[in-house]
């Protein structure tokens, strides 16, 4: 059993990397963004690279 | 390790080894987010930000996860993973508990996820420190962490303030944008190179 696990850690570890990230997306996304700071963002966005830090406005 | 190794550290990783000027890493926003000092700056801070947490953290993981199960041949796409959930995890906080810090840094942070070189200065860290002093040489990968950021902070604001003046210079018609911006950057890497060989 121990033998499966070392053989396999490096997948094992890859994959609770990738779960970590889909965590953090998810609750990135769901916290909500400060009503204060919703301005700067919309007034940033552009619809060429749709990248809020992005200066090659359209 | 003394305080002088340190200093030297980031001397050497913010002027002489510049992460924009001489490794060319981190392209994207210095020629992107450039264009205001007030952008520029943002940037700058929040890449130090980013870059000195996801230093620690990669050199941890390399240093007592994947070197002692044998485990190396999978830094990349581990660094690539913890940087990308570090900025999510970064992002999420400062919108819950540091208002203003995510009003000045939060817009940037995407873009972090996706700037090579944070994940530059993570394989650097383990290809020149841990190669020499092993697990002991963390706070050595994190003062050099500091340096690179600090060093592309710097060039990507003087960058920007050169980029405002142009704005307003008499620049013949078929230099104007991006064609003057790519020779101040020549010009700028070029200054940089009178730098190699102070230490």
């Amino acid at each position: 059993m121990l033998e499966f696990f070392t053989r396999y850690l490096g997948i094992f570890i890859v994959a609770g990397l990738i779960a970590l990230y889909i965590i953090t997306y998810t609750l990135n996304k769901k916290t909500p963004i400060p009503e204060e700071c919703l301005e700067d963002i919309d007034k940033a966005a552009c619809s060429g690279c749709h990248n809020f830090a992005c200066a090659h406005k359209g | 390790m003394t305080w002088t190794v340190f200093a030297v550290a980031i001397f050497n990783a913010m002027l002489i080894n510049n992460v924009i000027l001489k490794q060319f890493l981190g392209i994207c926003p210095f020629l992107g987010v450039s264009k205001k000092s007030s952008s520029a700056v943002g940037m700058g801070a929040a890449v130090t930000f980013v870059m000195v947490i996801a230093s620690f953290v990669t050199y941890a993981i390399y240093s007592y996860v994947l070197v002692p199960y044998g485990i190396e041949y999978i830094s990349t796409i581990a660094f690539i993973l913890v940087i990308a959930s570090l900025v999510q995890l970064v992002e999420m906080i400062l919108k819950k508990f540091s208002k203003p810090l995510y009003k000045s840094l939060g817009i940037y942070l995407p873009l972090i996820t996706t700037n090579c070189a944070i994940l530059g200065v993570a394989e650097g860290n383990i290809s020149n420190i841990y190669t020499n002093y092993g697990s002991s040489g963390m706070w050595l990968a994190v003062f050099t962490a500091l340096g690179t950021a600090l060093g592309f902070t710097l060039i990507i604001f003087a960058f920007s303030s050169v980029r405002e003046k142009l704005e307003s210079s008499n620049v013949p018609d078929a230099w104007k944008g991006v064609p003057i911006s790519l020779v101040v950057a020549g010009i700028m890497s070029i200054a940089f190179l009178g730098l190699q060989g102070i230490l």
